[in-house]
């Protein structure tokens, strides 16, 4: 019976030429974002593999320079583009792909593609995610707003019961074709992205396999949503046009003000320090305290020469065996590092207050929680740019203190004027990225799965809802 | 067979039809008349299932449709006054959507084309999309869906309404035959002519009640109608001479 039902609902689509239009529109759009999307990404890992040879070379033949004075010289670490990000780019216009390695100083991100983006580029991103999120929703409800409504209205839906048919069926058969039909959208782009994402050039994210797997489980939930509440509303309007209407309002709301609305509320309710006052604060406590001349400054790298004339048992820094001037540079780092710890866990902790305040939102907007989800597994999200931004810190600080061994060990008694050259700037490692996997790419949506869940059991009982009242109060009529 | 055992349904106070007991065997028709509100749609909507009654029971080839209404359904047709078709499917479409339904995923287009024939509706016609067909021709398309089902009984509310003479006359020989053939018909009608035609039984209702059962043969149309008339301005009944 629900096969019956569903092949006549596709023979009615097909012949219905609004539903082949707005169909073949939302195709054509989701074909152009996954192109748009992978012209993107290998746009960004090309510019990106020039820039990271040209900083190689760069620093390969800066020449004779002091080695904590080419730490200032430095390098960047160049955050990959993952295939992924074809599909769904998440923040990664926002965010910043290249962070600048310099001792004494965490930088936060540069490079944001958004910044050249003209305004109405912010408020409609074409991307494969972002199709399917809005207009796959849209479908839905196209197609579906007078899946009981309309029955009603012409009568058809007294005979089909009549007949012997079960509403529940009713509801399934249509289900299935409108499930069918969208799915046929979201495979078809996940397809068209996991094509372009083998092209060559593009890095591939750990579990890429598992992650687009994921994905599509993700898409087929959330627009089961909207399947069983078109249905839902559907059977409990009186007129197909009311049911039209009260799922516009629906669609409005979920796919189009939520995402808005949430991040801002919740900007304006936890709002991350200002850009311009964190870079200040940044380098007014992890510089000031070491290196100015109030008391405590004076006395902290007072404090650093004691303790080394007692580590090598010598009473002046001249008969230290090593750089004295790399030794406290190095200590500088140590103590600016601990004040980048806890200054970036203060910026991250907003961020994090952001995301849970934006995630009240989702309650009204699955497209919120789904949107999170969908980032984290295509590795796009704040958690995976975190896991970068940190791994690239780390990698400063190994760097620096490589730097500044150099010149502890080698330097002697020449302090600031001891210098190396190429020999060794080439020896020096490159900033190696390895994305995390799965696992932990998704350990922060965990709320954002369990209210896509929550929403999709609720769909589901204002589609039984409708079975329960919508038919029966109709057929006596 | 359809059987009505002191079949009552009351909406609030207002008592839709009390206590009817009627008992169409195969080959057999009851035309019911009545004004609006004398419980004849009532009474079809009671044999559907579609409500639940206050007390009593309908039976149709013995399932009590409220404890069996799907077992009930196997073998029923029900031909509402305005049938009402999928537009954008083609007769053909149509009947063979209403045959699954029913459970008959095994007839092929040339069987579906003899049931629609057999309703009257040729080929050429059942190939058209179903937005140009007339009411008549959507009502042989619901004949020929009950024939697919093999419908026993039929329930037909004021199938006849709206037909022009011609296409009247046609469904009322096709029902003749359905009768003829053994099926159990309760139809719903204001055409006292036609339900001379048609039934076994002519059924007078008022205010939920059946207050006349006739023999068609044993009256002329004109009592027939003086018979219904005088009921339906609250006299008492007077019978055949």
């Amino acid at each position: 019976m629900i096969r019956a039902i569903a092949r006549k609902e596709f023979t009615q689509y097909w012949r219905d030429g609004r539903v082949v239009t707005v169909f073949g529109i939302v195709a054509l759009l989701g074909l152009a974002a996954t192109v748009t999307g992978w012209s993107a990404v290998s746009t960004m890992e090309r510019e990106r593999a020039s820039a990271v040879a040209m900083d190689r070379e760069i620093w390969d033949t800066q020449g004779l320079k002091n080695p904590h004075t080419a730490a200032h010289f430095s390098r960047y670490a160049f955050q990959p583009t993952f295939n992924l990000a074809v599909f769904d780019p998440g923040l990664t216009d926002y965010v910043g792909n290249a962070i600048w390695l310099e001792a004494h100083y965490r930088d936060p991100a540069a490079l944001r593609p958004v910044e050249d983006a003209v305004e109405i580029q912010r408020i409609a991103q074409l991307n494969p995610a972002w199709v399917i999120q809005v207009f796959g929703p849209l479908l839905i409800f196209i197609l579906l707003y007078g899946a009981v409504a309309a029955e009603r209205e012409s009568g058809t839906l007294r005979q089909l019961l009549a007949a012997g048919m079960r509403p529940v069926s009713l509801l399934l058969g249509k289900a299935v074709s409108a499930f069918s039909l969208t799915g046929l959208l979201v495979f078809g782009v996940l397809l068209g992205s996991a094509f372009l994402m083998s092209a060559e050039g593009i890095e591939r994210l750990p579990d890429t396999g598992l992650r687009t797997a994921a994905l599509a489980a993700l898409y087929l939930v959330y627009l089961a949503i909207f399947v069983f509440l078109a249905l839902g509303v559907s059977a409990l309007s009186s007129r197909s046009r009311t049911a039209l209407a009260g799922l516009m309002g629906i669609w409005i709301v979920a796919t189009i003000l939520g995402p808005r609305i949430g991040p801002d509320v919740a900007g304006a309710l936890a709002p991350a320090p200002p850009a311009h006052e964190f870079t200040a604060r940044l380098q007014r406590e992890s510089s000031d305290p070491f290196w100015g001349g109030s008391d405590e400054a004076v006395q902290r790298r007072q404090q650093v020469l004691d303790d080394i004339l007692a580590e090598y048992g010598v009473e002046t820094v001249e008969e230290l065996p090593i750089n004295y001037d790399g030794h406290l540079l190095q200590e500088s780092e140590e103590f600016a590092n601990d004040v980048f710890d806890a200054l970036y866990d203060e910026l991250w902790g907003s961020y994090e207050r952001q995301r849970a305040i934006a995630r009240v939102f989702a309650l009204f907007s699955p497209t919120i929680a789904a949107q999170n989800v969908s980032m984290a597994l295509a590795g796009t999200d704040i958690h995976a740019y975190r896991h970068f931004a940190d791994e690239a810190e780390q990698f400063r600080r190994e760097f620096v203190l490589l730097l500044n061994q150099e010149m502890i060990d080698h330097g002697g008694a020449d302090g600031y004027a001891y210098v190396s050259g190429n020999d060794f700037w080439r020896q020096n490692p490159d900033f190696a990225y390895t994305a995390p996997g799965i696992g932990d790419a998704v350990r922060g949506v965990r709320g954002d799965v369990i209210i896509l869940l929550l929403w999709f059991a609720m769909a589901v009982a204002v589609a039984a809802l409708g079975v329960r009242r919508g038919f029966l109060g109709e057929v006596a009529a | 067979m359809l059987e009505a055992k002191e079949l009552t349904k009351s909406f609030g106070d207002v008592r839709a039809l009390n206590a009817l007991n009627v008992r169409i065997g195969a080959g057999e028709s009851l035309c019911l008349l009545g004004a609006n509100g004398a419980g004849k749609t009532t009474t079809i909507n009671l044999f559907l299932a579609f409500i639940e009654p206050t007390s009593g029971s309908a039976l149709v080839n013995g399932h009590d449709v409220q404890r069996d209404p799907v077992g009930s359904k196997r073998h029923l047709a029900y031909i509402p006054e305005q049938v009402a078709l999928y537009p954008s499917l083609t007769g053909l479409e149509n009947l063979e959507f209403l045959a699954e339904l029913s459970g008959h995923r095994d007839y092929g287009t040339d069987e579906l084309l003899r049931f629609l024939e057999r309703a009257g509706l040729d080929a050429l016609e059942a190939r058209r999309r179903v937005s140009g067909y007339s009411k008549g021709m959507r009502q042989k398309v619901a004949i020929a869906a009950a024939l697919a089902r093999r419908a026993s009984a039929f329930l037909l509310d004021e199938p006849l309404s709206g037909l022009d003479p011609a296409a009247a006359n046609e469904f009322t020989e096709v029902l003749a035959d359905l009768r003829r053939d053994g099926a159990a018909i309760l139809l719903a009608t204001h055409d006292i002519f036609r339900a001379m035609e048609l039934g076994t039984t002519i059924g007078i209702m008022k205010s939920g009640e059946l207050v006349e059962q006739l023999d068609p043969a044993s009256v002329t149309g004109a009592e027939l109608e003086k018979i219904y008339l005088d009921h339906m301005r609250g006299g008492a009944a007077g019978g055949p001479a």
